[in-house]
């Protein structure tokens, strides 16, 4: 509060002085012209450039409250973290630009900073309808969605003008200004495409009140932010080659680029595991039987109890993986969409059972006591004086021997 | 439109239930009210023999839909001073993290969060990290710096805090 109104005398007080400068200014020369060659020149032009920064902080302000409303402290957090990175990150793509029109590439900057920021917003808003579980027609109609609907159409407008304008006029900056458009773009699409699956998910719900999850959607989410990945990753690679055949070193572009296609990399992998590991669902994973249940009746995802089932596909079917744990069918699916390890022991899924997920070596210092009947544990020599025990199915020891 | 009870909300229930039958020592929680299962309140006791022994701390908690595939989010609503607690009361404890948020690997993932954790063992650690602040990935920095660096201030802080959450 006390922040609003240092800002809103701030922004009254530099009014008032440019205000003052362009009237004493009026009065001093003999036109217009002049006037204006005046206010862009030393103190004058920095008035002037505090004066269009207030406003437009004041404009941002304004349509941040017509639009979202209050900020919620996490959006606020977000927008601080963000800002500092694109607001860096734009300078260094200003500075690409050395002949081109101060006031356009000015506007453009602004335009992308603001909608940058309003974009994270949006982002945080349809996460936050998901998480507030109403009714669908209460998810689906609200400010935020209508927000959406705006944001979407308006970028799309925006790249392809920008797209357009540079091919036309093949000025440098709408292009690269347009990949950043598109990129926010491709962003918010990102987050609408997850916010439609889980609405999606809730009418599924609603109808087949029996089943408790929408198997689709895991994929259908998976599928469409690899298409958009794709679309993101051959954006950025463009403007890359693009602006090194103009002579232009795009460091700052090479940061994007290493974290859009590691993106890339991932998704593709995870889409590949996801692939292999319902092949193997259905292959490899044993139904439990009545002795793996005795030893454990109950699901370690949804703490409810299990029971044989004559389906042995259904969602309820106790499943038993490869180190011995037994969850249910349904819930091992659900839980294999985020991770590949058995809950219980962290070990990998679909591995061997005889093989260890991983290895803990433990270096055994030269003047420890090793009892003398050390050689019961699995021993293997691995060089000259140095020696493996393994002590259990993960921990291994390493062990030198004195010559 | 009556809502179907989902897999979340189930578990919940099953939480909620063995908390009442089998409670734990310093450790109070449920659900804030009858129809919304995914927040809950929160009081935990200072555990003994640390500056915050005899404090009653509020918290709430939040649950995703997904749960207990995502972990819960955990916000003290009492005023409590802590290196790894955010001023806003958020709690930064690994059990909170789930396993692949961490590129570094710098917490190891039988810490971290896992279908096999629950609401009883979230709060078990909370008191273990009331009793030893973990000063190496503080949340609170300044907190963190008077805890290092000025011990008896820290503890005349938390000792206040105590006293006020006992009103």
């Amino acid at each position: 509060m006390v922040l609003r109104m240092k800002f809103a005398l701030y922004a009254v007080a530099s009014t008032a002085v440019a205000f003052y400068m362009v009237y004493e200014s009026l009065l001093e020369r003999p036109n217009i012209y002049s006037v204006g060659v005046q206010l862009i020149q030393g103190p004058y032009l920095v008035v002037i450039g505090n004066w269009f920064l207030v406003m437009g902080i004041t404009l941002g302000k304004f349509l941040q409250v017509l639009l979202f409303g209050e900020l919620r402290i996490i959006e606020m957090e977000h927008i601080y973290e963000r800002s500092w990175f694109a607001v860096t990150n734009m300078l260094m793509t200003i500075g690409v630009f050395r002949k081109e029109n101060n006031l356009l590439l000015g506007a453009l900057v602004c335009g992308l900073l603001f909608m940058k920021c309003f974009h994270w917003v949006l982002e945080d808003r349809l996460e936050m309808l998901i998480q507030q579980k109403r009714s669908i027609f209460r998810t689906l109609v609200n400010r935020n969605t209508l927000v959406l609907c705006l944001f979407l159409v308006l970028d799309d407008k925006i790249v392809k003008s920008c797209i357009n304008r540079s091919f036309i006029h093949s000025a440098d900056v709408f292009l690269i200004f347009g990949l950043d458009f598109l990129v926010i773009y491709l962003n918010v699409l990102d987050a609408t495409l997850k916010f439609v699956l889980n609405v999606a998910e809730m009418a599924y719900l609603n109808k087949y009140p029996e089943e408790d999850a929408w198997e689709s959607k895991i994929w259908l989410s998976k599928i469409g932010s690899f298409i958009l990945s794709i679309i993101k990753s051959a954006a950025v690679l463009v403007l890359f080659v693009g602006l090194i055949y103009a002579d232009r070193l795009p460091v700052n572009f090479a940061g994007d680029m290493y974290t859009s296609f590691t993106r890339l990399a991932k998704q593709f992998g995870d889409l590949m595991y996801m692939i292999k590991a319902t092949r193997d669902l259905n292959n490899n994973i044993m139904n439990a039987n009545e002795d793996d249940l005795r030893k454990e009746d109950i699901c370690i995802i949804c703490r409810d109890e299990m029971e044989i089932v004559s389906d042995k596909n259904s969602r309820s079917a106790p499943k038993r993986l490869n180190c011995g744990h037994v969850l249910h069918h349904g819930c091992l699916k659900s839980w294999l969409g985020r991770s590949h390890v058995c809950p219980t022991c962290r070990r990998d899924v679909f591995q061997n059972k005889s093989q260890p997920s991983s290895k803990t070596t433990i270096n055994i210092p030269q003047n420890a006591f090793i009892p003398p009947d050390w050689t019961i544990l699995p021993v293997t020599r691995a060089g000259d004086t140095n020696y493996t025990i393994q002590l259990n199915d993960t921990t291994f020891a390493q062990l030198r021997t004195r010559t | 439109m009556a809502p179907k009870i989902s897999t979340a909300q189930r578990r919940l229930l099953k939480e909620f239930q063995e908390l009442l039958k089998s409670p734990t020592d310093g450790i109070v929680a449920g659900p804030i009210t009858e129809d919304n299962l995914f927040k809950w309140r929160c009081i935990l006791e200072g555990p003994p023999g640390t500056v915050y022994e005899n404090g009653v701390f509020e918290a709430e908690m939040d649950f995703p839909a997904d749960y207990p595939l995502s972990p819960p989010k955990m916000k003290f609503t009492s005023e409590i001073l802590h290196p790894n607690i955010y001023k806003d009361g958020t709690v930064c404890i690994s059990i909170l993290h789930p396993p692949g948020d961490d590129p570094l690997q710098y917490e190891s993932a039988d810490e971290r969060w896992g279908p096999l954790q629950s609401v009883e063992k979230i709060l078990l650690s909370v008191c273990s990290m009331l009793a030893e602040p973990n000063p190496n990935s503080p949340a609170n920095i300044d907190a963190a710096k008077l805890w290092r660096e000025n011990r008896d201030k820290f503890d005349e802080i938390v000792r206040a805090q105590v006293l006020k959450s006992l009103d």
